[in-house]
């Protein structure tokens, strides 16, 4: 037939490969722009005028940034840690057997990403203020807490699913009681999506605004809070620069996470 | 019949005595009854088959043996003891699984050494006994691969060193070939039955292929809906069919429906098909007048001429290499299929619609019960 | 204790924490919140617990004139309808650019597609502020675009690119677009190709097939992406407030300004459950058009 020689490939359509490209530089050009700037000697920001980290020594300099990269990095590390333990006993438990209300439980721990992020944060915020909680780490680190348990939770589940069955009766059947089945055989076994469970967590506090906005308070105020400050003022080379530096730690955690998630055995 | 006589005369002489045994999943409308009241005991130092098509409660049995469920009714005892109550890590049994579950984050070694370290035997000890079940499965030169690294027949061997590893005394096979292509598997089924005889523990064996049963079994349980239908040798199983459904499915057979017209001494004849005769000898009680289905092996009907011979109509010849296959009809329309072996070579022309007259020895014919039956 | 009773108690420590984290900080927020929705408000924040009161939800369509009578007022209205406008913009924008994308992706060998899903994925991992900040570099007056566009001639004066309608779809479908390229991508890589030849070998032209064969195939998958983008749009608070300016706001800030300068809970709280409950509609469309998930990576 003549449209199996002229045009029969059912890989090839034109148009394809040139959309591709227009989304992929829709989604890099921006950040690309925004690195390049940041190493820019120019005070105006985008006028290219020079190469220089002179930017990236003000801020490294500067003690609000200091004290704020350290709230983030606490409040992540905390939120993470807490998340990745309440996941993992979830997972393992909503994976074992079956039982009453389980589709409800799912939806449950998926409830935090299911809503936009603006209504708990506002809830939380009335729920904390009500109660006489002074706003400030604290509170942040719950409410990080809770939004970090889905994705915690996902990658582990995953694991899990893919984990063969037999693999604990096989364990039990060799002698091996719950408890040494569970530490022996499922655990060593859940380990990378754990990890990086943990690391996807660990990257959604770090990078989170709205939630730490309206729930935290004096002294606690993060990375990107001292960001979106900054940028309601004005554009400054130094936002440039932190800007750059979080986008590449996020870069550099995720795709740990997807080494971890793939690394080894996979069955 | 030539079956392997246990230790004669001890009272534990059976591995496994099961009682009144059922399991019933799910309740009310779910509920599914996977076994019913199965008794039977499996003595010492038997290869011993659980056969049946899937979903006949086969794998169910040896899960409870195992200890992975629990029975909804009466009792299992291992070597006399009830074991109702040990969960499957206190169970002297080990099973090898039929997708051989080996823990993917540990080499082979540590594979068979894992339920050695479970009943904490001293590491010496260990290492000693992976050694030699290593050898014994001829996996040691892969002793520090990763199980992922492995081919299909090899993970096979790990999988039996491990359940072997702690000198169980049952060893429970849950269809363990079914991955493996037809050559490996064959090769397996001569090692399996090698490993048994030497260890000398009792193996119970899950499959649903009936001629790794017949090769490879001291003794068949046929199972079907949850029970046992027959217990027999191989020969006892494939010879003498205890009813239709059995008979049907270990092999091919041919079933004639007739009627008992003379019971002689050793001998009785029987009427089908109109009037034609057939006397044989019969391995059940049978009394004149009484309607009977009669069983015969296709590799027992023999091609027959003169007038002795049986009469039908031939509707096909399938030349199979090794053999060729008979599809002739009697005169009530009952379809039967006779298999010769291609020993001399030739083969005779024959056409659609020629006559075809056949034969049976006497003690080829089995009666059957007409037990429920079932479409392969 | 018999081992079924056990197990049960067992089971219930290694799932309640997690059940009860999001309970207590989460669902009995979500409910108080909607109790504080009714309540009278207390004008230095906060509430009159107790005091009962419908003038939160009043105001979505009336405001109070200072004699204390109701006149209609469409101020939220216009908020609210600019909130789902937008929101629609964005999910047909990223489905114009995702499903040409998630098709070019489905087509490759697989070595390729596991880098291309990642560096979809990728972007979605990194900060969504500073995502939203490279595009203020990028649309305003003495920006990347503007300056761009005046090199080439085609303008001499800088465009307002910045806060307005246009730089808040820009923004939402780029803090969104890997949400509809994922779903309608995990639902076109099961496409067999042999469809397509078989299409093909039908006599049916490449639009034929692709209107016959290969959308609704990816239906699934375009009805979760569209969900997907749309409800995090709908609700976002971080693009209209640096892209959008003064003049677009859209619900999220709206709420946001509620527990700042307005001082007003209860309307903030109304509001709150407005978004969830249009965010529920949302779903059960989703649940009632089919059950193929989308993909969170």
């Amino acid at each position: 037939m003549s449209a199996r020689r002229a045009a029969g490939d059912a890989r090839r359509w034109p148009g394809l490969g040139f959309a591709a490209a227009v989304f992929f530089a829709y989604v890099y050009l921006p950040i690309f722009i925004l690195v390049i700037l940041s190493f820019n000697e120019n005070r105006i920001v985008t006028i290219w005028t020079g190469f220089s980290l002179e930017w990236y020594r003000m801020a490294f300099a500067n003690d609000d940034i200091l004290r704020a990269a350290g709230n983030s990095l606490l409040i992540a590390s905390v939120a993470a840690t807490s998340a990745t333990v309440l996941a993992t006993l979830a997972a393992v438990r909503m994976a074992t057997t079956r039982f009453f209300g389980q589709t409800g439980m799912n939806a449950l721990l998926a409830l935090p990403i299911t809503v936009p992020e603006i209504v708990p944060a506002v809830a939380t915020l009335m729920f904390f203020a009500s109660l006489g909680v002074t706003l400030g780490l604290g509170t942040v680190m719950i409410a990080h807490t809770v939004f970090c348990i889905p994705f915690a939770y996902l990658p582990i589940r995953a694991r899990l699913e893919g984990m063969d069955p037999k693999l604990g009766e096989a364990a039990a059947d060799l002698f091996a009681n719950p408890r040494q089945a569970f530490f022996k055989v499922t655990l060593p076994l859940l380990m990378p999506g754990i990890l990086s469970g943990f690391v996807l967590a660990f990257i959604i506090s770090l990078d989170d605004f709205v939630t730490t906005f309206f729930v935290g308070g004096a002294g606690s105020t993060t990375l990107p809070i001292y960001i979106f400050g900054l940028v309601r003022t004005g554009v400054t080379p130094e936002v440039n620069a932190i800007s750059a530096l979080m986008l590449l730690v996020s870069i550099a955690l995720v795709s740990l996470s997807l080494f971890l998630g793939r690394s080894e055995h996979r069955y | 019949m030539p079956l392997r006589k246990p230790e004669a005369g001890s009272s534990s002489a059976n591995a496994i005595e099961l009682r009144g045994v059922g399991k019933t999943f799910g309740s009310g409308a779910a509920a599914f009854v996977a076994l019913r009241d199965v008794s039977t005991t499996i003595e010492q130092n038997v290869f011993f088959t659980l056969l049946g098509p899937s979903g006949c409660g086969k794998t169910t049995l040896l899960r409870l043996i195992a200890g992975f469920e629990a029975a909804t009714t009466g009792e299992i005892l291992l070597h006399g003891k009830e074991i109702a109550d040990l969960p499957p890590y206190r169970r002297p049994v080990n099973t090898v699984f039929q997708s051989y579950a080996l823990f993917p984050h540990m080499t082979v070694a540590q594979n068979v050494a894992f339920g050695l370290q479970m009943l904490k035997q001293p590491k010496d000890e260990i290492a000693r006994t992976v050694d030699e079940m290593l050898k014994l499965v001829q996996m040691e030169a892969l002793k520090n691969r990763r199980t992922s690294e492995l081919s299909g027949g090899q993970q096979q061997r790990v999988a039996l060193a491990r359940a072997l590893a702690p000198k169980p005394r049952v060893l429970l096979l849950d269809e363990p070939l079914s991955a493996l292509d037809l050559k490996l598997r064959k090769e397996m089924q001569v090692e399996l039955k090698r490993l048994q005889t030497e260890t000398g523990i009792t193996f119970v064996f899950v499959t649903h292929d009936q001629e790794e049963a017949l090769t490879m079994s001291d003794k068949v349980a046929v199972m079907n809906e949850g029970q046992i239908l027959q217990i027999g040798t191989p020969r006892e199983i494939y010879n003498h069919p205890a009813n239709r459904f059995v008979a049907d499915f270990i092999g091919d057979i041919n079933f004639i429906k007739a009627e008992i017209v003379e019971v002689g001494k050793t001998r009785c004849t029987a009427r089908f098909d109109g009037n034609q005769k057939l006397s044989f000898t019969p391995d059940a009680e049978v009394s004149k007048g009484q309607k009977v289905t009669l069983a015969v092996r296709p590799e027992r009907i023999a091609v027959a001429n003169g007038k002795n011979a049986l009469s039908a109509t031939l509707d096909n010849v399938v030349y199979h290499g090794t053999d060729t296959l008979y599809h002739f009809s009697l005169g009530d329309g009952t379809r039967m299929l006779a298999r010769r072996q291609n020993s001399d070579g030739t083969i005779p022309e024959w056409q659609t619609g020629d006559p075809f007259g056949w034969a049976v020895s006497g003690n080829a014919v089995a009666i059957v019960a007409d037990g429920p039956e079932q479409t392969a | 204790m018999t081992p079924a009773r056990r197990r049960t108690f067992f089971n219930f420590w290694l799932i309640g924490p997690a059940a009860l984290a999001i309970i207590i900080f989460m669902v009995i927020p979500l409910a108080m919140m909607a109790w504080i929705s009714i309540q009278s408000r207390s004008y230095g924040g906060g509430v009159h617990w107790g005091e009962l009161s419908a003038e939160a939800w009043l105001r979505f369509l009336f405001e109070r004139n200072l004699d204390d009578s109701l006149s209609w007022s469409v101020t939220y209205t216009v908020i609210i309808i600019r909130s789902i406008w937008l929101s629609l913009i964005t999910t047909v924008l990223s489905l114009l650019v995702g499903f040409p994308t998630a098709f070019f992706m489905a087509t490759r060998d697989r070595k390729w597609r596991t880098l291309l899903v990642f560096m979809v994925t990728l972007p979605f991992w990194t900060n969504l502020l500073v995502r939203n900040y490279a595009w203020i570099l990028i649309l305003r007056d003495y920006g990347t675009a503007n300056g761009l566009l005046m090199w080439l001639g085609i303008t001499d004066q800088p465009l307002p690119l910045l806060h307005n309608q246009f730089a808040v779809a820009v923004g939402l479908t780029y803090s969104f677009l890997p949400f509809m390229v994922l779903p309608i991508y995990s639902s076109l890589e099961k496409l067999d190709l042999r469809l397509v030849e078989a299409g093909f070998d039908l006599y049916a032209s490449r639009w034929q097939v692709l209107r016959n064969i290969i959308i609704p195939l990816a239906i699934p998958g375009i009805i979760a992406g569209s969900i997907l983008v749309f409800i995090p749009a709908l609700g976002s608070y971080v693009t209209p407030e640096l892209l959008g300016g003064g003049k677009t706001l859209m619900i999220g800030n709206l709420i946001g300004h509620q527990f700042g300068a307005a001082r007003n809970w209860p309307f903030g709280a109304a509001l709150g459950l407005f978004l969830l409950a249009l965010v529920l509609l949302a779903m059960t469309v989703y649940a009632l058009r089919g059950r193929e998930r989308g993909g969170k990576p």
